[in-house]
């Protein structure tokens, strides 16, 4: 189902793009570029907030309006409060596409979270920097990183090859030759081969198995993935097929070390499966959505996970990476403007990939932009290999070794 | 053996749907698209009762029964009955009212609990239990336990209740049901509400084998209807074998072949078998949907 709508999404944009083209440049109806002495600097966020995944959506909008609590403590941009306007796209690339040809329409935007999952922001992203218009985004898509192709976007969390990375150097460490990798057909078959291919040259074979998203269980294919005999058993599907998978493991339990990446850790862990089926599972985890780790005794996490807290009404009911996400679009956004002491799209670019981590010390994660690389580059400083003993407020509390 | 054990647990789930679709179907010669969907609002009513209201799992078990009983009584009333009194309890009118139905439930639960999936934990615990060399689950012993019974229990009730037979006349002639006393309306109603009183009433014990996720209703509705076109219309113990087959084919062939092939090999079987008995193995003559 998906493929169609990202089809239809792409070609949308395309179309959009192409007729941008052929129209007056969009320079003409620019602001002068100049923030200070102007109107607050305000920022367009575009998010489901109804629709299928409108939960999703109204907690990452809670994230977006903390950011904009930090910043504004700090004394805001320009001397100003900031503003978001988030604007509803119901978690489709089409109407995500409407909405930013909108925005542009009336007036080049000074910047835009350019959408909610990955297919809005490649629908958008086209369409946005044809307009020249700076975004700050989530969309965790290699392609996006291409200062060529779409020079004044940045990302603000890490890319796939980033997370494979990290699996690589823990499984390295501990001598895994032969790796078994279970995931969701289709939706996770690029993250699965990506791992594979940044395994491959360390000497580490994967055997890659699907379970189908509507698969009711998935013993069969927790055999087929034990068949092989692997060093390791990793975990890394996304959505619906995780709690099958969790749940074949837990009948069969296999005396093969078992890992549950990125992937599948920044799903709800506390509804894919009770405590007791993560015993003997290390979870890959970003550092700051486990509890008590240093990168949670920072004062930019703290700051970050009071507003949080109190933009959701006391309580963290997702996974962290749902509020951090929009946060750190927000964050980075606003911090553009504010080093480059303009809404100008280059400048803010300039300021961003000469930035660092003093300069935007809310930022959670590395400040490490560059005229070649617009992502974050998220090191082993950044990553955690714990067990699991439940959530709190969105962070894994760590199981006792 | 352990593949055999969790493709007859597959099975019964299927098994079940299929029981749910033959209720109507015997009753009334309607095929009721909405069971599927009827199921997977069971199995979040269940998730609801039991972690958020905290009743205990038959207390959700009763509820769920009546409020998915309540679910089909609607379909009936909405989606069946206008389009019956105009034409006909055999017209492709009812295939498109009842999927629009399924549709509606599916929209109403993805707008009320959210397309997130959930987990229930069984109540009869979750520790491995090892029958005959293979492993199964406590759940997945329930599952095929429950089928059984409930298709041996809903053949007797077919063929030696008044309310059965009477459903079997209903379905091979109307008119002539109709001449000798027969309510056909009535029967058609409360088939629906049966076979809608089991989806809710299996909810605590389908949630925590299929979980709580908008997504399988697509799998429940159409292997639940394979698994009744090959053990065949209006037959409630065909149901238990097509079940098992449909079972036994997704956990053999996904294990040895990879998840792209038992949906291959499922309706590459069921065509082969509809085109040499259109009614399924153990099907009645008068009920065919395909």
């Amino acid at each position: 189902m998906r493929a169609p709508r990202i089809l239809v999404a792409a070609a949308t944009a395309m179309t959009v793009a192409a007729g941008t083209a052929c129209g007056p440049g969009t320079d003409a109806s620019a602001p002068s570029g100049t923030g200070p002495g102007g109107k607050p600097f305000k920022i367009d966020v575009l998010l489901g907030l109804s629709g299928d995944y409108a939960p999703v959506g109204k907690a990452m909008a809670q994230g977006a309006r903390a950011a904009v609590a930090v910043i504004n403590q700090q004394g805001g941009v320009f001397g100003k409060p900031v503003e978001i306007n988030v604007i509803d796209t119901a978690g489709d690339p089409v109407q995500a596409v409407t909405q930013a040809r909108k925005l542009v329409a009336g007036g080049r935007p000074q910047a835009v979270v350019p959408g909610m999952v990955t297919a809005d922001i490649m629908a958008t992203a086209p369409l946005l920097t044809q307009a020249k218009v700076f975004m700050a985004t989530h969309g965790p898509d290699p392609r996006l990183n291409d200062p060529k192709k779409y020079p004044y976007l940045f990302g603000t969390t890490y890319l796939r090859d980033q997370m494979a990375t990290s699996l690589a150097a823990e499984f390295t460490a501990k001598g895994f030759k032969k790796v078994s990798l279970i995931t969701a057909e289709k939706s996770g078959s690029v993250g699965a081969q990506t791992i594979k291919d940044v395994l491959a040259p360390k000497g580490i074979t994967t055997n890659i198995v699907t379970v189908p998203v509507t698969a009711v269980d998935a013993t069969s294919q927790m055999q087929q993935a034990l068949d092989l005999d692997p060093d390791v058993l990793v975990l890394d599907s996304y959505g619906p097929p995780s709690a099958a998978i969790l749940q074949a493991r837990t009948k069969l339990k296999p005396a093969t070390p078992t890992y549950a990446s990125q992937n599948f850790s920044s799903g709800d862990l506390a509804q894919t499966g009770p405590v007791s089926a993560y015993a003997g599972v290390r979870l890959q985890s970003l550092s700051f959505a486990v509890k008590g780790h240093q990168t949670t005794q920072t004062p930019a996490f703290k700051a970050f996970f009071d507003a949080a807290r109190q933009q959701a009404g006391g309580k963290l009911e997702f996974s962290m990476n749902t509020y951090v996400v929009t946060y750190n679009d927000v964050i980075l956004a606003a911090y553009a403007a504010k080093l480059a002491n303009s809404t100008d799209p280059a400048k803010m670019t300039a300021a961003i990939e000469k930035a660092s981590p003093a300069q935007i010390p809310y930022f959670l994660g590395p400040v490490n932009f560059s005229p070649s690389n617009h992502y974050p580059s998220f090191g082993p400083q950044w990553w955690a290999f714990t067990g699991y003993n439940g959530m709190d407020n969105a962070q894994i509390v760590p199981a006792q070794p | 053996m352990t593949t055999i054990w969790t493709g007859l647990a597959i099975g019964a789930v299927y098994a079940l749907v299929a029981v749910g679709y033959n209720i109507t179907m015997a009753q009334s010669g309607i095929f009721n698209f909405t069971q599927g969907q009827v199921m997977v609002f069971g199995c979040f009513f269940a998730w609801f009762t039991m972690v958020d209201l905290n009743l205990p799992w038959w207390g959700a078990a009763v509820a769920g029964a009546v409020v998915c009983g309540l679910i089909g009584l609607l379909v009936e009333l909405l989606a069946v009955r206008p389009v019956v009194a105009r034409h006909g309890a055999h017209g492709h009118a009812l295939l498109v009212t009842t999927v629009g139905a399924f549709v509606i439930i599916l929209g109403a639960l993805a707008a009320t609990w959210g397309r997130t999936p959930k987990s229930l934990p069984f109540f009869g615990g979750s520790e491995t239990v090892t029958l005959l060399g293979g492993k199964l689950s406590p759940v997945d012993l329930w599952l095929v336990a429950i089928a059984v019974v409930t298709a041996l229990a809903m053949h007797l009730v077919s063929g030696r209740t008044s309310w059965g037979l009477s459903g079997r006349a209903a379905t091979d002639n109307p008119d002539a049901a109709k001449a000798k006393g027969v309510n056909v309306t009535a029967l058609r109603t409360t088939a629906f509400m049966l076979a809608g009183a089991l989806g809710g009433l299996l909810g605590p014990v389908l949630a925590p084998k299929v979980g709580v996720s908008v997504s399988i209703g697509v799998s429940l509705t159409i292997y639940g209807f394979v698994a009744l076109a090959l053990g065949g219309f209006g037959s409630y113990l065909g149901c238990l074998v097509g079940g098992a087959a449909v079972g036994l084919v997704q956990a053999s062939a996904g294990r040895y072949f990879g998840a792209e092939y038992p949906p291959l090999i499922l309706f590459g079987l069921l065509v082969l078998i509809l085109l040499v008995k259109p009614t399924g193995l153990f099907g009645h003559r008068g009920l065919r949907v395909v």
